[in-house]
């Protein structure tokens, strides 16, 4: 927690003083030492999808928007990739 | 007529702006436009309700599950679509309609009027819990001001089961109905704008031009496609990628809690976030208020609430002065989580170790245990000590302290280095003595009669079971009440429930007076929760009420009371102003999240022990593994505690310092300390287990 004014939800849809690398430094002291009881604990696959919606989303999803509007490359996307 | 799709707000508006000479006339649509929801999924809303009218079942002696009452709802909303088909071809319903009929058939053999009665009372709870999801999108906002401003007609219309009515409440909270001319609902003409019929209707209806006309939304059929097939000239969609992450995210967090309870809390806090105008940027003080102590108290609330609802508890005392705090976020959080549901009356109720301690000797006397009590804090060393924690008039123990080779000033506290264990055997001896004993219920007695008038006065005696709510830690403050009306026969089962219960010294639980730790309780192997040991005083200062602590119960004439408070103006109440004024941003972030903290949680269905995993995250990470700028902002300047005396007791500092709590350090130890935490939780983990291993034998 800085001493400079922070937003409660970052741009990242991350709480502000307790973020995903915090959560990811918790589970990897759950690994190695005793640390109490939390349930099954975070889990590291949903870690990781969780950090790419997180970190990564932005990209992605103004990426995923971006093909929705353009129906050239879909249809030529549909004439090569396999599928029904 | 164009059809523009926008994947920013910020870009719609700009071009909305640019066509402002094109119309006269501009619709929104409502949801995921006008406002956005903090949920991904608007059926969420529907639970809650349902639990609600299982609630108010349950008050009439019918029993209903949530499940039941739902599906009830939903076979009525079903049916009434299927009817409106039959003339419409939009198959919309209208909440009033298919509400009243489900609730005719749950509470079949009710009359018109109790039914609706209940209606409206639904109605209301329904769209309290909307109104607390719902945020209007800033930039809209703006927009639709500067629109009305311009003098442009502005309507809302909505494809939704809820009237125009119920719309127009939920646009006045959001502070948006007064920019906007009328509002439209499928719910009420059942003319969608999926259909466009809906769009045919306003034509005739409000004599609108399709050339000078444009519509705004969010979905591409409904607000764009069939829009523009009705003539208007423009038709903007916005196709918001952050918005459909943001959604993601959430909906992802809740699939993870169903079966890892370590994201129920997180879950939570996801939908207690603030978004669009409200997540503007605070202070760190501001921020731990929110997204740590409001939590962590509005699940303290929550236990509460479950604990005093199995046991019959009637009325809940928050103890002065952390429980101001807990009465806040209670009346905050508890309507939104127990609509409809009996729950204890509550009251906040002064008191304070230093005016009870002499209260609590007036039958029994000073107990050994009471007196060990008074040497725990390092800064009490001796007699005078301990009459200024019970509030005896020392002169007039001279006599018995010489009888006992004491003198007031000796030494009796283990804390120091010329302690000798045989003036602490005297004082033992002392303590069996039955003159200094008497001596002692006679001082205190008129300050225990005073006490007796005031609990009379706040209806302690009148409930057969009633719990005290206290941050902590050694359930101090309990154990002297009960003490102090343990002689009365109409005296209630004491219920203590803690923030943290400590268990320093062993509490003598009896069947009418014991103590739970609902966050924190060693009785319970509660090893994440120990992470409060780090920092209890941070908790107290947190939860501090804007008055000063109570000194004493005095008694006024032979009926009345009066109570004590402590003066502020004197350098230890300047500094508690100062820390007022210190932790004032801290508070409001508490108060704040409290305010989200019932809605959401509300809509999560979970009772307080599917949050224990994230609780006990949140203990860990924030105490234990804290950062440097955390432990510099949040901890306090100043701590009152009139129960420590001004003793200073021979400590060393042992390898410089670096090992010790790092709530404690300062400087460059602070800094070196950061390495070590690890180290120091292990050391923790040690201590704990073995004061558990001890305990247990």
């Amino acid at each position: 927690m800085k001493n400079k004014p922070h937003q409660l939800l970052d741009q990242n849809y991350e709480l502000g003083d307790n973020g995903l690398l915090r959560q990811l430094n918790h589970l990897r002291r759950m690994q190695f030492s005793t640390m109490g009881w939390f349930h099954s604990g975070p889990g590291l696959k949903n870690m990781v999808v969780l950090f790419i919606y997180h970190r990564l989303g932005r990209p992605i999803f103004r990426l995923h928007a971006w093909y929705h509007q353009q129906p050239r490359i879909k249809a030529l996307l549909r004439r090569i990739l396999p599928g029904d | 007529m164009s059809l523009k799709t926008f994947h920013s707000v910020d870009k719609l508006v700009r071009h909305g702006n640019t066509l402002l000479k094109e119309f006269d006339a501009v619709s929104f649509d409502v949801f995921d436009t006008l406002l956005v929801r903090r949920i991904h999924d608007p059926d969420l809303v529907k639970p809650p309700v349902a639990q609600f009218i299982a609630n108010l079942a349950a008050a009439t002696g019918l029993h209903l599950d949530w499940e039941a009452v739902q599906g009830c709802r939903d076979r009525h909303e079903t049916t009434l679509r299927s009817k409106t088909a039959e003339t419409f071809v939009d198959h919309e319903a209208r909440y009033e309609l298919f509400m009243r009929s489900m609730l005719e058939e749950l509470f079949q053999g009710s009359e018109q009027e109790r039914i609706d009665e209940l209606y409206q009372q639904v109605r209301r709870y329904e769209l309290k819990i909307e109104n607390a999801m719902l945020v209007p999108r800033a930039e809209f906002a703006d927009w639709l001001k500067d629109l009305h401003a311009q003098g442009k007609r502005v309507l809302a219309i909505s494809d939704m089961y809820l009237s125009a009515a119920e719309i127009e409440e939920l646009l006045e909270h959001a502070g948006l109905l007064k920019y906007i001319h009328d509002v439209i609902s499928s719910a009420d003409s059942f003319l969608c704008k999926a259909s466009g019929k809906a769009y045919e209707m306003l034509t005739g209806k409000f004599e609108l031009s399709p050339q000078r006309w444009i519509h705004i939304g969010d979905h591409p059929i409904s607000d764009g496609i069939r829009a523009t097939e009705a003539g208007l000239k423009h038709a903007l969609v916005l196709q918001d990628p952050e918005e459909r992450r943001r959604k993601a995210i959430a909906r992802h967090y809740q699939a993870y809690a169903i079966y890892r309870k370590f994201w129920t809390g997180r879950t939570l806090q996801q939908f207690m976030a603030p978004m669009e105008a409200e997540n503007k940027p605070y202070s760190g003080m501001y921020m731990a208020g929110y997204n740590f102590f409001g939590p962590l108290m509005g699940v303290f609330i929550q236990s509460i609430a479950e604990h005093c609802k199995k046991r019959n508890i009637s009325k809940i005392f928050f103890l002065s002065r952390e429980g101001w705090m807990f009465k806040q976020v209670w009346e905050k959080v508890t309507p939104y989580l127990y609509p409809g549901a009996e729950l204890p009356e509550i009251e906040y109720l002064y008191v304070s170790r230093m005016a009870l301690a002499g209260a609590s000797c007036a039958y029994k006397g000073l107990s050994q245990e009471n007196a060990d009590i008074v040497f725990l804090p390092a800064g009490n060393r001796d007699f005078r000590d301990v009459c200024r924690v019970f509030g005896l008039e020392i002169e007039m123990f001279t006599e018995h302290l010489q009888r006992y080779d004491l003198e007031a000033d000796t030494l009796l506290s283990r804390n120091y280095k010329d302690y000798d264990e045989l003036n602490r055997k005297n004082f033992d001896r002392l303590l069996q003595d039955v003159a200094f004993q008497s001596e002692i219920k006679r001082q205190t007695r008129p300050h225990n009669n005073a006490l007796q008038r005031y609990l009379e006065a706040s209806g302690f005696f009148v409930h057969d079971d009633v719990a005290l709510v206290d941050i902590g830690w050694l359930g101090t403050i309990q154990r002297y009440l009960y003490s102090a009306i343990e002689h009365r026969k109409d005296h209630p089962n004491c219920h203590g429930l803690l923030f943290g219960a400590t268990r320093g010294i062993p509490f003598d639980s009896q069947e009418k007076s014991h103590i739970k730790g609902l966050i924190y309780d060693p009785m319970g192997g509660d090893l994440p929760g120990s992470a409060i040991l780090y920092a209890q005083d941070l908790f107290e200062e947190a939860c501090r009420a804007p008055h000063p602590t109570l000194n004493a119960y005095l008694p006024d004439g032979d009926t009345k009371y009066e109570l004590q408070f402590r003066q502020m103006s004197d350098a230890i109440g300047k500094a508690e102003q100062e820390q007022d004024a210190h932790y004032a941003d801290l508070q409001r972030g508490i108060l704040d999240a409290a305010d989200r903290f019932g809605p959401a949680a509300a809509i999560m269905m979970c009772d307080s022990s599917d949050y224990r995993a994230w609780v006990n995250y949140l203990l860990v990470n924030k105490l234990a593994f804290p950062k440097r700028s955390e432990i510099l902002a949040m901890r306090f300047k100043h701590h009152l505690d009139d129960f420590h005396g001004s003793g200073a007791p021979t400590l060393r500092r042992k390898w410089f310092g670096i090992f010790e709590n790092p709530w404690q350090l300062n400087g460059w130890r602070l800094r070196l300390s950061s390495i070590f935490r690890g180290f120091l939780y292990k050391r923790h983990v040690r201590n704990i287990s073995n004061r558990a291993a001890i305990n247990e034998e």
